[in-house]
């Protein structure tokens, strides 16, 4: 499938995840993903050092399968699944596609990459109030069942 | 017995008040883990409860955090270091799967210290925020717990019966802390600013206990 244009929105009707790399030790009952899932990672912050927009790194279901997405970010990853306008409805500011990098562009599932802008501090404001944010747009996003990293899964 | 393994308490000076130290009892031999914790009688003699018999008779012993329990067997149990530094204290409690999974973990942690993926500093952090929050409030619920990409573990009381309401803490390598509480219900946002902590405050720790406390129906 050909990749939308870079920078292009995302449908408000498409279910993205999030792929967070950390490893899950326990999860409770009842547990959901908190705002240190959406927390830019050391290479999302390297992508936006030349002055581009800092985007959280989510793949677009429709394009993109959860096996495909995780095939990009080797090692164990939870899956956070959202849909598009709860997440702006939550305070982001865009959902866009965003083109992977080679060697990666021509992999099966690369289409589906995208980002969410407006995740970063803001220049004045607090880091509470920046973690209140972030909280805001986790609260949106749910563990996808039976994707969890570790036998403690629920 | 772990490593610079230290047992005493970060956040409080009477947070082990209720166990005294080990007392063998001659001629006595059980397994290490049961032998870590045994219960005392008033005439100072090491003896087993009841309850606690019978879990170790069936080969499957629980441990909890606080002292309800053992205060109602007129008794006081006293934990072996080993068991204090690997968190697999303190008294038996009503079986379910989390507290199961849950003592499971305490058991890994332990294994993820010996291998070098977390540091000691993370390791007594972690239990003695665990501890503090049980003393303060027994049925506070278990928070999800990670170890991050960069190595940081991190603890989560957020739930999806409690929208709105997160209490998160980071332990760093060193040991320092980066915690973050909010309540969108009555607007409370607190926390680490710029500075990391090397303790919870105080009043962290009121947010946890008085915000994430089972109520008696959730307890089962």
């Amino acid at each position: 499938m050909e990749a939308p244009g870079a920078g292009t929105n995302v449908p408000s009707s498409h279910r993205i995840v999030r792929l967070p790399k950390r490893t899950l030790e326990f999860v409770p009952e009842g547990w959901r993903p908190s705002s240190k899932n959406f927390e830019a990672t050391t290479e999302e912050k390297a992508s936006a050092a030349n002055g581009a927009v800092l985007r959280i790194s989510v793949w677009d279901l429709e394009l993109t399968s959860v096996p495909q997405a995780r095939s990009f970010r080797p090692g164990e990853t939870l899956v956070l699944v959202a849909i598009v306008e709860a997440v702006l409805g939550a305070g982001a500011e865009a959902v866009v596609y965003e083109a992977v990098e080679e060697p990666d562009l021509g992999r099966p599932g690369a289409a589906g990459h995208a980002g969410i802008e407006g995740l970063s501090r803001g220049l004045g404001q607090s880091r509470l109030e920046w973690r209140a944010r972030l909280e805001r747009i986790a609260e949106v996003f749910v563990l996808m069942p039976g994707t969890g990293t570790s036998s403690t899964m629920a | 017995m772990l490593p610079n393994c230290e047992p005493e308490p970060l956040y409080s000076a009477d947070a082990t008040t209720d166990f005294e130290p080990a007392v063998e009892s001659a001629g006595t031999q059980t397994s290490p883990q049961t032998s870590a914790l045994r219960p005392r009688g008033a005439e100072g003699r090491v003896r087993r409860a009841p309850r606690q018999a019978a879990l170790v008779a069936v080969g499957f012993v629980m441990f909890g955090v606080g002292g309800t329990t053992a205060r109602g067997h007129g008794l006081t149990y006293e934990v072996a270091e080993s068991l204090e530094c690997t968190g697999n204290a303190v008294e038996p409690v009503a079986f379910d799967m989390e507290s199961a999974r849950w003592q499971s973990f305490l058991g890994r942690l332990a294994e993820r210290l010996e291998d070098g993926v977390v540091s000691h500093q993370q390791h007594r952090q972690l239990l003695a925020i665990w501890h503090e929050a049980r003393r303060m409030s027994p049925s506070v619920r278990r928070p999800a717990i990670f170890v991050s990409d960069e190595g940081v573990v991190q603890a989560e009381w957020s739930y999806l019966d409690f929208p709105g309401v997160v209490f998160t803490v980071d332990i760093y390598a060193d040991g320092k802390l980066d915690w973050f509480f909010r309540d969108a219900r009555i607007q409370v946002v607190d926390g680490s600013d710029e500075e990391l902590d090397l303790l919870l405050p105080a009043r962290a720790f009121e947010l946890l206990a008085s915000t994430f406390s089972k109520s008696d129906a959730q307890l089962v």
